[in-house]
């Protein structure tokens, strides 16, 4: 194998390596309006199935009414017309991080939204965010992140009456196969490396 | 070159509907066909075929009521207080008001449980809870203690709630249910306008069963028997859930009280004034709380009347900051019952009675 061709075959278990770490988008835009939870949408091979403990109908996907929640969007109170609930989403692969935009139904103070990422039914940890008012629109905004452990559920919830959320950028975790791929195209580098200083030297030494 | 798999006839015949089903899915999403039509009619009557008068309590059909027969989400019931002689005390009757506007008679009560009030409430298993204080002639002198009864969703009579130290004149109420597919636990909050007691009872239900306990959340309140209004008091109740408050509306003073720990207290506890406001209030009688955590009050014009603000509908900040009010009949003693329901995002439906016209009326309004 030439230089060229490991450079050719590391860059493209590179490009792979990046595919698979693009982030999926959840933006609930290709669901008709009043789907309600339980279902499950499925982006770029990745599923995530959407669920509440008001279910059936607990969260229901309506027009938006934000300014960085966009198109459709994702809130409650569904069909089932409970509020203060939690949305838990099951991702069908693992993750290494998660944002999201969101709004609170608060009028005055707003109220925070906490992020608690699990693996299988194991804690792997949380974040919590507050949104902003913004001018010309009533609830508050923001956005939330949370990135570590591998996970593959989350669950958001919050003290406001309803939330709504949007967006949802995933990124799973590399597939495993390509730890391996990058190992041997690195290796094989460092051996046409270390071959061609050996030859470099033999021809200085003739 | 790898060869193709075949497959047999069969699986590709069921794997091309297949496809064709999904394509037909992605390229045309199913569609609703419900439509928005009839719309629930902005005002309704009140008298029933029996003639009664006077509507006092309304509720809305919570949407978390369980799927069944008889009562709806969304649904309005109405009770009244005076019968078609316009005898307070004698009223027997509410009715139900569907979502399309249709008006029937949900349930007729027979003596001694008359004179049905505004401690009117609807849990989400179909359970419906009404006060009466029925009198013998409609006068003051004859009013009676009157009872706390249970109806189901079809508005049979199951039972009563209570005893005499928590229900003596049930006048209005607040329901904190949190309740969901028939089975849960509400706090339901009872004000008593011939005692000056608010209660609480707290009720467990399934499916299969149902259990209750009663306590006596605060006593004290001012009360009175009069001429015209028949009897002045604690008369409307709001539960604050964020706060664990329960807010009460005094008829005699003019004044909205509040009640800690209200949903969560096993002694009595001690009302303390949150505002009294003898220019705004005129013998405030039903009283919510709306999305946004403001207070809508409904003068009664029981005590404090003044014609120059008839019938009015108050608001108020959180905090008891009067805001800005509306008549709803240009003669006093209009604004009785008042409902509002939590649709989502600061939009509510709200429902109030005319005592003097005798009607309904149901507007969607949206909290700034």
């Amino acid at each position: 194998m030439t230089i060229s061709n490991i450079i050719k075959f590391v860059l493209a278990a590179c490009a792979l390596s990046a595919a698979a770490n693009a982030s999926t988008i959840f933006n609930f835009d290709g669901d008709n309006l009043g789907t309600a939870t339980t279902f499950t949408d499925t982006v770029n091979g990745l599923s995530a199935t959407f669920s509440s403990a008001g279910d059936p109908g607990g969260f229901v996907v309506y027009p938006s009414i934000f300014d960085t929640l966009t198109g459709n969007v994702l809130g409650d109170p569904g069909p089932a017309g409970l509020d203060n609930l939690s949305l838990d989403v099951a991702f069908s692969s693992e993750l290494s991080s998660v944002a999201l935009d969101f709004a609170t139904s608060d009028f005055n103070t707003p109220s925070p939204l906490t992020l608690t990422a699990y693996q299988n039914s194991q804690l792997v940890g949380s974040a919590q965010a507050t949104g902003n008012f913004i001018n010309g629109f009533s609830f508050p905004e923001g956005q939330i992140s949370f990135g570590g452990a591998a996970f593959n559920n989350i669950v958001i919830s919050s003290t406001a009456t309803d939330f709504a959320v949007d967006n949802i950028a995933a990124i799973a975790t590399p597939e495993p196969g390509l730890f391996p791929l990058l190992a041997v195209g690195l290796g094989a580098i460092a051996v046409g490396s270390l071959r061609a200083k050996s030859r470099a030297k033999a021809a200085s030494n003739n | 070159m790898k060869p193709f798999v075949c497959l047999p006839p069969s699986a590709v015949a069921i794997f091309g509907a297949a496809l064709i089903i999904l394509l037909t899915a992605t390229l045309t999403p199913a569609q609703s066909t419900n439509s928005i039509f009839p719309l629930f009619p902005a005002t309704v009557s009140t008298i029933p075929s029996n003639g009664d008068v006077n509507p006092y309590g309304v509720v809305i059909v919570p949407k978390t009521l369980s799927a069944g027969g008889g009562l709806q989400p969304g649904d309005v019931l109405v009770s009244n207080f005076n019968n078609a002689q316009n005898l307070q005390g004698l009223g027997t009757t509410i009715l139900r008001v569907t979502r399309s506007g249709s008006v029937s008679t949900f349930f007729t009560s027979s003596s001694p449980q008359t004179g049905l009030t505004a401690a009117l409430g609807v849990l989400s298993n179909g359970l419906v809870l009404i006060g009466n204080l029925p009198t013998a002639d409609g006068t003051a002198a004859t009013v009676q203690p009157g009872r706390l009864a249970v109806l189901d969703r079809f508005g049979d009579f199951e039972g009563a709630l209570g005893n005499a130290n928590t229900i003596n004149g049930p006048w209005g109420m607040a329901v904190d249910d949190l309740g969901h597919a028939g089975s849960g636990t509400a706090h339901v909050f009872v004000s008593n306008v011939l005692s000056g007691v608010v209660s609480r009872i707290d009720i467990s239900y399934t499916p299969f069963s149902v259990g209750a306990t009663d306590l006596v959340l605060a006593r004290g309140f001012t009360h009175r028997l009069d001429p015209a209004a028949l009897v002045l008091g604690p008369s409307g109740l709001a539960y604050d859930s964020v706060h664990n408050v329960l807010l009460v509306a005094s008829s005699t003073d003019n004044a909205i009280y509040e009640i800690p720990n209200a949903a969560t207290s096993n002694t009595t506890e001690s009302a303390t004034l949150l505002f009294q406001d003898p220019i705004h209030l005129h013998g405030p009688l039903d009283l919510t709380i709306l999305p946004n955590g403001h207070l809508l009050v409904a003068n009664s014009d029981g005590s404090n009347a003044d014609p120059n603000q008839p019938s009015e509908l108050v608001e108020y900040t959180a905090a008891g900051s009067f805001l800005a009010q509306m008549p709803i009949d240009p003669n006093n003693g209009g604004a009785f019952g008042l409902a509002t329901s939590n649709i989502g995002w600061g939009t509510f439906q709200m429902a109030w009675v005319d005592d003097n016209a005798n009607t309904l009326t149901t507007r969607i309004a949206v909290a700034q």
